[in-house]
Parts: C-alpha cells; structure tokens; sequence
C-alpha cells in the first residue's frame, strides 16, 4: 500500500488503533495500541512518540513496547531507551512525558507501539474517546469497564458526537462492557472560519455519578435549575440594601428605560476583577480579594467584583428599580455548542440577566466588560439558555444582534497628489461588538501600545503600503460610545500610470476580503463569531486640471444574508466612492461555500475596478 | 526558512531572555496557579533598595523596561567546579514590559542552579517576595524538528505585581561543572542597562584572558587576591526589527577565558585550535567505519564508477534515509553518536548525521572533517574570539585533487587541507555541492586533525538563489491579461518552497503558493489554474 484513497496525499495513516479501558477493581488502567503505516517521508516524524501524563495525580505510563515493520515485511523489535520529562514539575503538580524513537523507519514501513497508562489508586476518572486523529484512521476499536462497587452504586452515562458514517453507536454488552468500533475515520483538518474544534471531532464522553441518573433531559434540567436558581436567588436576594444602592443611581422620575440604563452604567464603571491581570496568590492576599462575596450587598459594598458578580448585582439592582428581571444561565458557543439532551450541567456556563421593560424582553450581560447596553458578549448570542425560576426554569434564546449593530465605518477625506499619492484625513468608527472588541483586546495596555494596535488595524485593511498616524484619543473605556479612531493617511503609489491615462483602484479598504475563502474544496461548515458590516465612504479630490475618464459601473451582490455594494460617483474634481458589505450570518453548511467563495469573487472584482483619470496636459486619444 | 537544520544544545544563557519566553507562558502560568505562596519575609535585599530609585538609563517611550542593576559574580573554584551569582533588577515602565515578571533560568545535567528568589518593588505598599518552592520546573517544549529529549530545564518563578512604576529583580545561584574554562558575559539585551557588574574570582596562580564583542572594551579593576570586576553602565537597549542579524551577532558580550596553573587544559580554549582539538578529543573513534557500513556503501556505490556519484549517492541516503531525531544528554549535546549506531537506528541529529557521512565517506577513500557552525549567520564572525558560540554540525570534505564539476559551488581551496567542499547533511532538500544560505559566507570552525581554525564559507552566485518567472501573455482590447506564467526557483528559493509543499498534503493547496505571486500586482484581480 503506496496511498489510501479516502485519505489522498497523506503522510501516514491509522492502520489500526486500539483503546481499552478498565476502571473495575482498585487501580484503573487503560491499554493504548497504534499501528501506523508510513506513506511518505514527512510521514516518519509519527515515529517519534511522547505521551504525556499526570504523575501527581498517580498516573503512571509503563508496558511499553514498539516494532517497525519493513516494506519488505522483516521487523526489528524497540529495544532503545525510554526517556522520562517532567514538562512542568511545580508544588503538587508534575506533568512527565515518556518518549521514544522507533528506529529503521522508512517509506512504506508500518510502525506499532503499545503502552498502559496506570490511572491512580481510588480515583475515578471520567474518560473520553477522541475518534477523529491528525491522521485518518482505517479501523479503531475502543471499550470501557466501567466502575463497579457493591457497596455505593455508581452510575455511568456516556454520550457521542458526530460519529463516522455507518458506525453503530457505542453499546454495553451483557458482560457490561460499552464497545464502539469505527472505521475510515477522516483526519481532523483545520480552517479557517470554522465552528469550535470540539464540535467537529467525532468523540465519545463517559461520565460518573454517585447520583441516580436521570434518563429524561427534560427532569434533568428542571433538577438543574432548581439548584441553580437557588444559588442565584440566595446572593441576589438583598432587598433593602439594593434599594438604598439603588437609589444612588436613579430618580425616581426616571422612565423604566432611563433607570435601566443608569444601573447597566453604573455596573459597567465598577470594577470587573475577570478583565484584569492576573494576579499572583501573594497579591490577591494582600489586596483582601480572596474571599468571595457572599451576596450582591458585599459587592454592592466593595464596589468590585468579578464578572458573575456584577451580573447578578445588576440583577439585583433592576428588580431594586421596580423592574421586572431574571437570572439566565445560557452556554458560551467559543467552546461547544449546547444539546440539552447531553445532559452535562457544565455545559451551561454562562450568566446573562433577562429584562423586561416596556413589554419588550431584552439580554443584558453587565459582567463583560465593555458590553453595549442591551448587548451581550458574542459567544452568548444566539444561544440556547435556561431562564431561571423557582420551578427549574424554561428554555429561552438569547438574541442575536443585527449586523447593523457591529460595523465599521471607514470615511477618509484624501488628496491625490500629481504623483499618485493618497493623503488625507480618515476616521475609523467601530460599533457594537466591533468596539467592544478591540477594547476588550487592549484593555490593559497603555496609550503606546493602544495607538500601535489601531494603527496597525487600519493598515491591515489597505491593501499596499501604507502612512497612518493616529491623531486622536479614542475612549477605550466606555461600553454606551463607539470606539473612534481618527488618523492622517498617506498611500504613496496609490494611483498608478498607463499611457496618458492614470488608474486609481477603488477598493481602498478591500485588503481583508482579497485572500478569504479562496480554497476550491471545503470541509467543515463556515461559521462566524457574529453579524457585521463594513460602511466605507471616501472622497479623493483629485489634482488641478485632472479629469474623469471613466468610472467602473456600479456593483451590487445581495443575497439577503450576505450583502455587497460599491458605488463610484464623480462630481467636479472629487470622486465619491461608496462600499458597502453586509455580513448578517452565523453558520452556513458546508454546501453553500461554493456560493459563498463565488459571492467573495464578486466583492474582489469589484474592488479591483479602476477609476481612469486623464492627468492635466494629457489629452485623450483613442 | 530553516528546517531540521540546527541542533546541538547552544550554550546557557544566564537567564532566558524576555521575547523567547511568550510560548511557554500559558503553560507556566497554568502551574504556578496551582503553587501554593510558601512563608515569606516580604522584604526584597538591600541591593535591590539602592537602585530601586536611581535615575534610568537613557531610554524612548516604546522601552517596556530597563535594568537598573545586574551583577555577575564567578567564582572558579577549580576546573571542575564555578559557582555563579546572578543578580538583576528592572524597572518595568510599560504594561508590555510585565513579562519580566517570569523569571525563566535554564539548566541541565552541568549546571544546577539553586537558591532562586524574585521580588517586587512596588511604587506604593509593602515589597513581595517569592522563591523556587512557590516555581515551577519544566522542561522545553517538543517542537516538530527539535530535540527528542535533551536535559536542558528550566526553573521558573513568577514575581506578584510586575507593573509599570515597580521594580523586581531576582537572584540565583549555579553551580557548574564546566565542559570548557570560558564564561560569556552577555551585558546588553533589549532593555537599555543603566548599571552591569561582572566579577571574576579565579584560584591562586590561574590566570585570564578576557574579549570583548560588540562593545569597546572595558578594563578590569583588580579587587581582591586574584580577583577582578569589570562594569558597564548606560549601555543602550536592542530592539529587534526585521531582517536584522542574530543579536548574539550585536549586542555587547565579554568572553573570559581562565587557565589553571602551569598553562592551559583540554577545556581552556586560548585559541579556535585548541577548541578544535577539545572537539577532535570528543570524537574520537565515532567516525569509525563498521562492516555493516562500508557492506552498506559498497551497495550504494555499486553502479557509481566516478567519485562524485559516490559521494552523492553516500549524501543522499544520508539526507533522505537517515531521520532527524535529536537525543541530547548530559555531553551528548556536543558528541556524536557511534556512526555504527546512527546506521543502525536510522536516525540521529547533526552531529550523528555528519558522523555518519564522514564514515561512509571514508570508505570510498574520501577524507572529511566536521565543521562546527552557528546556523544564524553573524553570530559568529572572523573577529569572534575562540567561545562555544556554535549549535550546528556540517561535514567539510576533501574533494580529490582532479575532481572538478560546476555542481560543486560549496568550495573553497584551504591552504592546509586543499580543495574543500561544504555539505550540510541534515538539510535534507538542498542538493549535494550547495549549501543553503544560512551557511554561505558564515563562519565555522573546521576541526582537522591538528586542531581547528575558523574558516568562512563561501557565498554562491545570486543567481543561484533566485526565482526566474517567464510570461507569455496576450492583452485583448478590455483591457483582459491572459496567458502562461512558468516559475522556476532556485537555492533556498526552491528549498522554501519545497520544505512548505513537504507537510501538504492536498494538491489543491499546492496550487496556492502560486497563486502570491500574482497579488504582488495588488490593484488587478487574477486567477490562477
């Protein structure tokens, strides 16, 4: 075997892999088989092996053994050395790796090695299977003994993610064993602008409870947000000192709305412990900041907290102010996405608060800083949540904003000089989660370091060299205003010659479309973190004497979801170019990219139009 | 682009310097987190205190921190054994500047390193203090094309509160039992230095020749029995830009070397002949031809009658047969294995692979020696004093007197050995009579038999290092460019390129390096098939 077909071009292949697990009895321990076949030369490298372990948790990696099978099918056994690393060696913390080579390694030969990994004693860990490798894998087989004890009952609940087609899910036999056996698993590939890498990975997750567990997701999450509730509800539950903070903030003449926004305000300038440096323990100690709140009135008292905290003072705070408002706990989508008949608690680990005012229900995040008020943090939009109430709870979605409300709006007012140059004046205004953005990135930098990180932002999105010098003190630390940069600008060469004629190419600001989606094959869906549109709006008052030839026709792709515009307009001795892009989608199927790559093919043909300009003295000649 | 190219474990630096230590910072603070802060007296040393307000060295607003106070002080107790005290205090004066808050301080089998301690400092409140108990140990991370294992670790502390307006410094202790009698001084770094100290305590009767790099140089004076110190102040921060040489290349450093009584040892290197002949000393015999290897050329050679095919056919099982696999422990950072071994295992690193060669070579009667090389040119240069300034192994072999072929560009004709030609084993692309880049007009130390001498390597032609594009086109009247592009690289140009198509495995994206050269026209849309 030279090649595999469903795995073209690859490097080396998963001939056979073999994971068994057996948690029964004293010490738990799990037998690892590999057998690999090289299929090119940069496919050698698998033959170098670490494998990486906990040893203070009581791990140990042992039974180690490996061969390499020839092309010509002679083997030669490991008898070398293997090495043991402490990759981080700290108080109560050491992470080793065992590692080794196996020798005689060339094109065509199969290589196999095995280990146990000694799981320590009276410890019980949940386990995982990751089916999807770096490499394609022809076959696997994977099974658990799970834990048994005669005297506690434990329960096992396993669960399974995108397996390969055609496999049978994992299933207990009557010896109790759970087994799952795949086969043709596609190597894991990364690209761009795809979902989180755990949602993509074929993998099966075990979990242990001493609890009962329950088979009915819908109990289970009612369980679930009874406890929560009552956790919430217990740290909110301050009335009479959120009133008198309450009091603080707002008028009692102030509408709903008004009151809502002071509160939403006033959190926000608190103190957010979650967005600062981390802190050594020495440091925390000193500053008085280890023990937790115990309620939204320490915080209130304290006047910081961390992003939980200020969530539920908020909370707190707006049903202070007569308005009414409940905790939710939704799940951040950075990581996974939620599937409440999974049933993992930890899955829903993000806090949002739920206000109604004026008969309209908005979400409001206040623990992230640098929000906009009735915004929340992307990784919270358009996701599943539960709203908590004495009962458990309902189901809820959170909102996900409008592209409108994340923009960047790019107006330059620029000269073109007889040489070809661009200078001006340019003004960068970043909205909604755009702004937040970039606050949230620089937030502990200084005024060097901020004025370097927008400078460098504007020049990424101008496709040649380029001037830019910021002039202004943007305001990186309110949540309500946009982030406004404003810059001087100096495009030496924009404008380039041809004969009498000169060319000025009208996608100023085009350079971060120029190289997306530009592969021809596609994998995984196409997924991005929010809704956002691109405003440019730039005038060039051209040299004296300078004319219009011709401006490029006008360009417009709408797809509804995705949207491009671009106008050029030409009045006296001043070109008007307008370019709109409207991206107002989250995740589309791996189907539609070849729509989506030709839609970016429009966006780059219509940026790389030209304006032909006839210079003063030059006269027009066919 | 350099690939499996370097190897060998560079000498310690005292302390890891400030930029290196980013990729490893997620990791570390992932284990400090969980380091409980042991008792301490919350007191940072008087020698901190006396600088803590002095005024700064000369420095512009982008300068993230400056070191208001280093100090050095070796102690040589004999050829076995140096103890080091490493003292340093910064000043961090932007947010960027809080790396120096992790103290990373490597070692290995040679060198331990104990009683490190760190504080802060701050503008306002109470000084912190931290030690080795509340670090971390760890070991470099695996990086595809690095080292397998090798010893090198590093301790590391994290120092609370290194903020702009606060001072922290830190102090350790090494204990060392030297492969060679040198220390290096690295006195200049990318923060400005206002104040450095270096002290050297040799035994009775030892004396010392101390050079000076990229730096005028600075006199000692003697403070005690056999004792001197040297000290630099005001000395100006290096900024990294691009295309810059290395900075071992820039910044200032002092080389003390140290000879026992009654003249020099095998570790004393006076001269690049003596460390040459402390080289040819460690490897002896491992050039050594086993049966299995000359069975093993015989094959190779068989249907090469000319010498030159030998040799290439020798370079290229070399080069794609033997894999680069690193094991460098204790003194094998700097000796090679057995040639036997390497043939063996089918694997080894620099070192091993040039070893190898050599023995192969050796049995179709052709001569070679090792060359010992920084793979960052500039690092070392014809005015580099004798120092293990080296992480590098290429082979130099005698051509034989008639031999003479245009592949052959590596040459150089050497008064004491002849017509030489340099080969890098371990660069796996680039073809038998070149060498790539990183090595042309480089400096390395070639170890004969009678010792060694630096020698330059020579630099190719430009233009066999070049991309020469060929366009046939055809304009139509609206202005459509439409025809046949044909892109042939060479040297290091092609080497990149074919490095790059090596980990891709889909010809989809093999297409998409040729795609870049068309947006260099950045005002035109193109397609590419």
């Amino acid at each position: 075997m030279t090649s595999e077909p469903l795995a073209p071009g690859a490097a080396a292949i998963v001939l056979y892999r073999q994971v068994d697990r057996d948690d029964r009895g004293q010490t738990a321990h799990e037998n690892d088989f590999m057998r690999i076949k090289i299929l090119t030369e940069e496919g050698r490298k698998y033959a170098d092996v670490e494998i990486p372990f906990n040893k203070s948790g009581g791990n140990n990696v042992g039974n180690i053994h490996g061969r390499t099978i020839r092309p010509d099918g002679t083997a030669v056994e490991y008898q070398g050395k293997v090495f043991e690393k402490a990759i981080v060696k700290a108080k109560g913390v050491k992470y080793m790796a065992k590692t080794f080579t196996l020798p005689d390694v060339e094109i065509g030969s199969i290589i196999e090695y095995s280990y146990t990994l000694d799981l320590s004693e009276n410890i019980l860990y949940d386990s995982q299977w990751i089916l999807s490798d770096e490499l394609f894998t022809k076959s696997a087989s994977f099974s658990l003994k799970p834990y048994t004890n005669d005297m506690v009952p434990f329960y096992c609940r396993w669960s399974w993610h995108d397996l390969p087609a055609g496999s049978e899910p994992p299933k207990e036999g009557p010896d109790h064993v759970v087994r799952l056996e795949v086969h043709n698993v596609p190597a894991f590939q990364s690209e761009d602008y795809m979902p989180p890498e755990n949602e993509l990975k074929a993998r099966v997750d075990f979990t242990y409870s001493q609890e009962q567990l329950e088979k009915d997701p819908s109990q289970f999450w009612k369980n679930r947000g009874k406890k929560l509730n009552g956790a919430v509800e217990s740290f909110v539950n301050k009335r009479n000192a959120m009133q008198a903070a309450v009091e603080q903030i707002v008028s009692p003449s102030d509408s709903p709305e008004a009151k809502l926004q002071k509160i939403y305000a006033r959190v926000q300038q608190l103190r957010n412990t979650s967005y600062e440096v981390e802190k050594t323990e020495q440091q925390q100690k000193r500053d008085k900041e280890e023990k937790e709140a115990s309620n939204v009135e320490d915080v209130w008292k304290r006047g910081y907290g961390d992003e939980r905290d200020l969530t539920w003072l908020f909370l707190g705070l707006v049903r202070a102010a007569g308005i009414e408002a409940d905790p939710v706990i939704v799940s951040d989508r950075s990581n996974f996405f939620f599937n409440p008949a999974i049933m993992d608690a930890y899955k829903l680990d993000a806090d949002v608060v739920l206000v109604k005012v004026n008969g309209k229900e908005i979400y409001f995040g206040p623990g992230a800083a640098f929000t906009p008020f009735g915004m929340l943090e992307w990784p919270e939009t358009g996701v599943q949540g539960l709203r908590l109430d004495k009962n458990g709870g309902t189901w809820v979605h959170t909102t996900l904003p409008e592209s409108n409300e994340s923009v960047v709006e790019r107006k330059a007012v620029l000269t073109l000089s007889d040489t070809g140059t661009l200078e001006g004046k340019l003004t960068i205004t970043y909205t909604g989660l755009e702004g937040m953005q970039r606050r949230m990135e620089e937030r502990n930098e200084d005024d060097a370091a901020r004025k370097k990180f927008l400078e460098e932002d504007a020049k990424e999105d101008i496709p040649v060299g380029s001037e830019v010098d910021l002039t202004n003190k943007p305001d990186w630390s309110s949540s309500s205003s946009p982030l406004i940069a404003e810059y001087t600008l100096k495009i030496p060469g924009w404008v380039s010659g041809a004969g009498r004629h000169a060319m000025v190419p009208v996608g100023l600001f085009s350079a971060p479309e120029k190289h997306v989606f530009e592969h021809a094959q596609r994998v995984h869906p196409i997924y991005f973190e929010y809704p956002f549109e691109k405003w440019d709006d730039v005038a060039i008052t051209l040299p004296a004497g300078w004319q219009v030839s011709s401006l490029p026709p006008a360009k417009s792709k709408d797809e509804k979801l995705i949207d491009y515009e671009l106008k050029t307009e030409n009045d006296k001795n001043t070109i008007h170019l307008t370019r709109k892009l409207k991206v107002d989608l989250l995740m589309l199927e791996s189907k539609y990219y070849p729509a989506l790559r030709s839609f970016y093919e429009v966006v780059r043909s219509g940026d790389d139009q030209q304006i032909l300009l006839q210079p003063a003295g030059a006269t027009a000649s066919n | 682009m350099i690939s499996k190219s370097c190897c060998s474990q560079p000498v310690l630096p005292p302390a890891i310097k400030r930029k290196k230590v980013a990729i490893f910072l997620c990791a570390i603070a992932f284990a400090l987190a969980f380091a409980p802060h042991s008792a301490a007296n919350d007191s940072a040393p008087q020698w901190m205190h006396a600088v803590a307000n002095a005024p700064l060295p000369a420095h512009d607003e982008k300068t993230n921190a400056v070191l208001l106070y280093s100090e050095t002080d070796v102690n040589v107790v004999s050829a076995d054994r140096v103890n080091v005290l490493v003292r340093e205090a910064y000043k961090i004066l932007r947010p960027e500047g809080r790396d120096y808050g992790i103290v990373f301080v490597p070692f290995n089998s040679n060198k331990k390193v104990t009683n490190l301690h760190g504080w802060c400092i701050p503008a306002q409140g109470r000084d912190y203090d931290v030690n080795e108990k509340d670090g971390a140990e760890i070991s470099l991370p695996k990086i595809e094309g690095s080292d397998l294992i090798n010893d090198v670790k590093a301790k590391v502390i994290r120092i609370p509160a290194p903020d702009p307006g606060n001072v922290i410094g830190y102090e350790y202790e090494m204990q060392e039992h030297p492969l060679a009698l040198q220390q290096l001084w690295e006195f200049q770094e990318e923060a400005p230095v206002r104040e450095a100290h270096y002290s050297l305590q040799l035994p009775p009767g030892w004396e010392f020749k101390s050079s000076w790099l990229n730096y005028p140089e600075m006199k000692p004076t003697q403070s005690g029995a056999n004792q001197w110190q040297w000290v630099v102040s005001d000395v100006k921060g290096v900024r990294k830009e691009e295309d810059m040489p290395p900075l071992s290349g820039l910044e200032g450093q002092m080389i003390v070397s140290f000879y026992p009584q009654g003249g020099t040892v095998a570790s004393s290197f006076g001269t690049w002949q003596q460390m040459g002949l402390w080289y040819t000393n460690l490897t002896q015999g491992r050039r050594d031809a086993s049966d299995e290897i000359k069975q093993k050329v015989a094959a190779l050679t068989a249907q090469s009658p000319a010498q030159l095919d030998k040799m290439k056919a020798i370079a290229m099982f070399i080069q794609n047969d033997i894999r680069y696999v690193a094991i460098e422990l204790g003194i094998g950072g700097y000796q090679p294995h057995l040639a036997e071994e390497v043939f063996t295992h089918r694997y080894g690193d620099c070192k091993d692979k040039a070893t190898l060669m050599s023995a192969m070579l050796s049995a179709i009667g052709v001569d070679s020696y090792y060359v010992v090389i920084n793979s960052e040119r500039g690092s070392v240069t014809a005015n580099t004093p004798p120092h293990q300034a080296f992480d590098h192994v290429i082979l130099a072999i005698k051509l034989p007197d008639k031999l003479q072929d245009s592949s052959l560009m590596a040459t150089e004709v050497l008064p004491k050995l002849g017509n030489i030609l340099f080969f890098d084993p371990t660069n796996e692309i680039t073809p038998f009579g070149q060498i790539g880049g990183y090595l042309q007009d480089n400096f390395g130390l070639l170890v004969a038999p009678d010792g060694g001498e630096l020698v330059e390597l020579p630099r190719q032609p430009a233009t066999t290092n070049g991309i020469v594009r060929t366009a046939r086109f055809t304009l139509d009247p609206t202005g459509r460019l439409e025809g046949s592009v044909e892109e042939t690289r060479l040297g290091d140009r092609a080497w990149a390129e074919r490095e790059t198509f090596r980990s891709i495995t889909n010809n989809a994206d093999r297409i998409k390096p040729a795609r870049w050269f068309l947006v260099q026209f950045p005002h035109h849309q193109s397609s590419v098939d």
